[in-house]
């Protein structure tokens, strides 16, 4: 009998609609004296008066380009203040690509905020407030504490707004300090996600909402960043790490962007399997892919490599929990540098001594635009998409929605293609595209001819406008 | 199994067989005969066609075997059968080529083996038979029965090419209930609904349901005039002759007179058992494009000459068509001095097919326009088709309960490999069998196995054999999925099989 176990989906906790309803199904639980524990409990009260005046609530309005045409959606996440300046950590998938973002203050006072900068791939963003709303109304900054020393165990608390519940408190344990995540490791907003991290588990109660606000211990410290939990579960919330946001959070307050070394190599963990790599001792990392084109490949490494080294300092990689740590360090390199490796190839008993120069990872994902006229939306490609989506070049602009009954769904472009030219004119970039629309939307009643690209296969998308295919408004 | 829904409303469907007499005696009535329709035929009634008809039909139980999981497996599967001669040929469907439905799972892509054929007429009499013949393109198959007595005749039907096929016209159906039914033969009626224009006029269908696919459609005079072609079903039927149209076809005879012609030929030819299941039809020339409909629209945008085409989307690397000059986003629009009059997607298999008709090695000339306005002549030398997935060869480990597959041109499509990768892909594993429990997984192309390179089926083989000789603690399988390429470790426990349960 094949036994099964009930997957749990790993979900970002952020909040949309069916509050309400959620709501409506909660029943009063009456709270008996607890006696014997005065200190914890003493301790929670300082931690709630210490952390809750630098919680908010964050409620975004973030647009999506993926039906074809430019939506705004609302939903609520959390955050909190970590500076006297304003500045407020939450998730990337809460503020990341919001187009305005308002944010209710834990004295209840409702004001607009800013995007300093979002990085997908710890899921953490920045926005902030005026300085001054923060000396006004008398909100005290949190501080990161070190993860690095947390271990399991220990009490937490979780402050956010579970189902846009504003100022919630919910307490537990830390139930594991290094949990690798294999599954939902995309965001909402569709990047990928988790690489450079391991995450803490805790039991405190981790409901969509909680997301960007912190996991505090009983200093009041922030130890965490609340990101996701795991539905049809119960108490399996995750945390990114402290030591993780504090690094990242510096450098998009200091630059907007978070910049990373990339060599376009894939790893595994050596486990129990030395010998069959020609070793009597686990020693290094095993390399499991190597990108073609990427400086890993020009540096000679190749799949099966043993890495010993990286920089001078020996490696040994034996777990996947130890994984996020390899990539972060080979994504702290400092952009261009070059790298002396020291690597073990199957067969040969010498080891090599390879060099290796980082580039950068670049932009994750490109900025996006609504080719209104004629139905559908479109991103620019960056070095990041070409890889993830395998792309076979950089060129054109990606069609990211099909609006259902516009001029381009009827013309039967699809998502997902590239549009490498434009009435007779090659698109090189969304700047390209851009300008080539502005001139041709007004071609109504008319046709416009795109060549669009889907891997290896090229076809013809023939926009048809006809005059009334854009509304306008009058009642018949 | 073949008929459930029969076997749940068996009333309902009687019910529903009178309505379709009705039906179709009104239809006789109405529907004047056609112009030229040869020399005269006698009209038969219905219970004089039903007794006449009777015998020819019989359920056809076949015998799958194929590779799931990494496990070999058998399924039992019907189908309509009607003999078309006395000898004993016997005309089915193709789908029984074809991995079917069963309380398993389908085949993991792999062509299943027929393994046997018998053959249950309503009468009672039972025989055994053998493949003659499949026509991919038709999806019909020909079978012949083995067993019969020296001398031996079959009551068969005859077949007409001179029905015409009229909007509205009646035509009748034959099936068998299922055994626990009696087999006992049910009439039923078949309206057609359209005269389609593409495919060289086959007819859309009503009244024609999943169950008769390959079976034959009968006239008022008795005579077979055409088969049940395209039944909307699951896609595993086989290769659909409309991909865009979800209706019932019927092919008129004159379409497959030709197949059960080169069968008869090949039958007298091999009468004994053990003949090569294939017509001698000569392979399909391969040209090696992908392509979509012209357009009217798109036609007249770029200034092609009026009548219809096709765009070419993508020339596959390495085919004739790369040979010849074709590049993606050419327009053909000639072939041997026709017009290639594609206007839509439901005009674009006769392209297809019209091309498979050429031999290996025959020259098709084909005049190409451009968007720029250019117009040229090409000239494709057709080469034999590569093996595609379905038909590729296959191997199996049973101690690692892992079926492989030879890397064919579409699979190194599909994945996009660069043109000098190899390996062998898995094809099918057992989730906890030594190689399931490693990783592995369908569709991963294996690379190496310990120090060996797997290049190919051989050294796919030799390298499992030596693992056997060695039996190694741990085995390590590189494998490539896509453009990333990860190590998987297999941790066979060699004496699993030496205790227990006697071998």
């Amino acid at each position: 009998m094949t036994q099964h176990h009930g997957d749990a989906i790993l979900r970002p906790m952020r909040s949309s609609t069916l509050i309400a309803l959620l709501l409506a199904l909660g029943t009063t639980l009456a709270c008996p004296g607890f006696v014997g524990a005065t200190d914890l409990q003493t301790s929670i009260q300082r931690v709630e008066a210490r952390a809750l005046p630098a919680l908010v609530n964050i409620q975004p309005v973030t647009e999506s380009y993926t039906r074809g045409e430019r939506r705004k959606h609302a939903s609520v996440g959390s955050g909190f203040l970590i500076d006297p300046e304003g500045h407020i950590v939450t998730n990337y998938h809460v503020a990341g690509k919001a187009s305005q973002l308002m944010v209710t203050l834990s004295n209840k006072e409702r004001i607009e905020a800013e995007l300093v900068g979002g990085d997908p791939l710890t899921d953490l963003a920045v926005i902030r407030i005026p300085k001054e709303a923060v000396t006004d109304y008398g909100l005290t900054p949190l501080q990161f504490g070190n993860s690095a020393q947390l271990r399991a165990g220990a009490f937490v608390l979780a402050l956010g707004s579970p189902l846009d519940l504003a100022r919630t408190l919910t307490f537990g344990i830390v139930s594991n300090t290094e949990r690798y995540l294999r599954e939902g490791m995309t965001l909402p907003t569709g990047e990928r996600t988790g690489e450079f991290n391991t995450w803490i588990q805790t039991d405190a109660a981790i409901n969509p909402g909680n997301s960007g606000g912190p996991l505090v211990n009983l200093d009041g410290q922030v130890v965490g960043v609340n990101a996701r939990g795991a539905v049809l579960a119960d108490n399996i919330g995750f945390a990114i790490p402290a030591t993780t946001a504090r690094q990242v959070v510096a450098d998009l307050i200091a630059t907007g962007e978070v910049t990373r070394s990339y060599i376009g190599v894939r790893f595994q963990p050596l486990r129990d399997w030395e010998e069959l790599f020609g070793m009597e001792e686990p020693r290094g990392v095993l390399i499991s892919s190597v990108e073609q084109g990427a400086p890993g490949e020009t540096a000679g490494l190749q799949a099966g490599d043993i890495l010993l080294s990286y920089g001078g300092s020996p490696l040994l990689v034996r777990f996947e929990e130890e994984l996020p740590s390899l990539y972060q360090r080979i994504s702290e390199t400092k952009v261009g540098s070059s790298v002396a490796l020291r690597v073990l190839r199957r067969g040969q008993s010498e080891e090599l001594d390879l060099e290796v120069s980082t580039v950068s990872t670049g932009k994750l994902s490109g900025e996006r635009f609504e080719a209104e006229a004629w139905g559908f939306t479109v991103k620019e490609i960056t070095d990041q998409m070409v890889f993830d989506l395998d792309l076979v070049s950089g060129d054109g602009v990606l069609v990211e929605g099909v609006l259902t009954g516009g001029p381009a769904h009827r013309g039967r472009l699809g998502r997902g293609v590239v549009i490498e030219s434009l009435a007779g004119e090659v698109v090189t970039d969304l700047e390209s595209f851009k300008s080539r629309y502005e001139e041709l939307k007004g071609t109504k009643p008319g046709a416009v001819l795109l060549q669009v690209r889907a891997y290896e296969s090229l076809r013809y998308v023939l926009l048809q406008m006809t005059s009334d295919s854009a509304p306008t408004g009058e009642l018949p | 199994m073949r008929y459930p829904r029969k076997v749940r409303s068996g009333l309902g469907d009687v019910l529903r067989m009178a309505q379709w007499l009705v039906a179709l005696t009104s239809l006789i009535v109405c529907v004047a005969p056609p112009a030229n329709a040869g020399p005269p035929g006698r009209r038969l009634s219905a219970p004089a066609f039903y007794d006449q008809a009777a015998p020819t039909i019989a359920t056809v139980e076949f015998v799958q075997e194929f590779v799931s999981g990494g496990q070999r497996q058998q399924t039992r599967s019907w189908v309509d059968g009607v003999v078309i001669s006395d000898d004993g040929l016997v005309l089915i469907s193709g789908r029984v080529r074809f991995p079917q439905r069963s309380k398993g799972r389908l085949a993991g892509g792999s062509l299943p083996q027929l393994v046997s054929f018998s053959l249950h007429f309503a009468d009672g009499r039972e025989h055994q038979a053998e493949v003659v013949a499949f026509d991919d393109d038709l999806n019909l198959g020909v079978l012949r029965i083995t067993d019969a007595e020296a001398g031996q005749t079959f009551p068969h039907v005859r077949f007409r090419d001179s029905f015409k096929g009229e909007i509205g016209a009646g035509l009748r159906t034959m099936t068998l209930y299922t055994e626990s039914y009696g087999r006992t033969p049910v009439l039923g009626a078949a309206t057609i609904t359209a005269k389609l224009k593409t495919l060289d006029n086959v007819w859309s269908l009503s009244g024609v349901s999943t169950n008769l696919l390959g079976a034959p459609l009968w006239d008022e005079r008795g005579a077979v005039v055409g088969v049940v072609a395209q039944v909307p079903m699951s896609p595993w039927a086989g290769r659909q002759l409309m991909p865009d149209l979800s209706g019932t076809i019927g092919l008129p005879h004159g379409h497959f007179a030709d197949f059960l012609a080169a069968c008869r030929q090949e039958d007298s030819r091999a009468p004994t058992k053990g003949s090569e299941p294939t017509v001698d039809k000569g392979e399909a020339g391969w040209l090696g494009v992908m392509f979509e409909p012209l357009g009217r629209k798109l036609a007249e945008h770029l200034g092609i000459s009026p009548g219809g085409g096709v765009v070419l989307s993508r020339v596959v690397p390495g085919s004739p068509a790369e040979a010849a000059g074709l590049q993606a986003l050419d327009i053909l629009v000639e072939m041997d001095g026709d017009r290639i009059d594609v206007e839509s997607e439901s005009d674009s298999a006769p392209f297809a097919q019209k091309i498979r008709t050429y031999s290996p090695g025959q020259v098709v000339r084909f005049v190409r326009e451009r968007a720029s306005g250019q117009r040229s002549e090409v000239a494709v030398t057709l080469t034999q088709a590569p093996t595609s997935e379905l038909h590729a060869e296959r191997r199996e480990d049973e101690a690692f309960e892992l079926t492989v597959r030879e890397l064919t041109l579409d699979t190194r499509l599909a994945h996009r490999l660069e043109p000098g990768a190899t390996g062998v892909v898995v094809d099918g594993v057992t989730r906890a069998g030594w190689s399931g429990l490693a990783g592995l997984k369908r569709g991963m192309i294996i690379q190496r196995i310990n120090k060996l390179e797997v290049t190919d089926l051989d050294s796919f083989t030799d390298a499992m054999s030596r693992v056997q000789q060695t039996t190694p603690a741990k085995v390590l399988f590189f494998v490539r999925f896509g453009k990333t390429t990860r190590f998987h470790v297999a941790e066979p426990d060699w004496t699993e099989g030496q205790d227990g349960n006697g071998g």
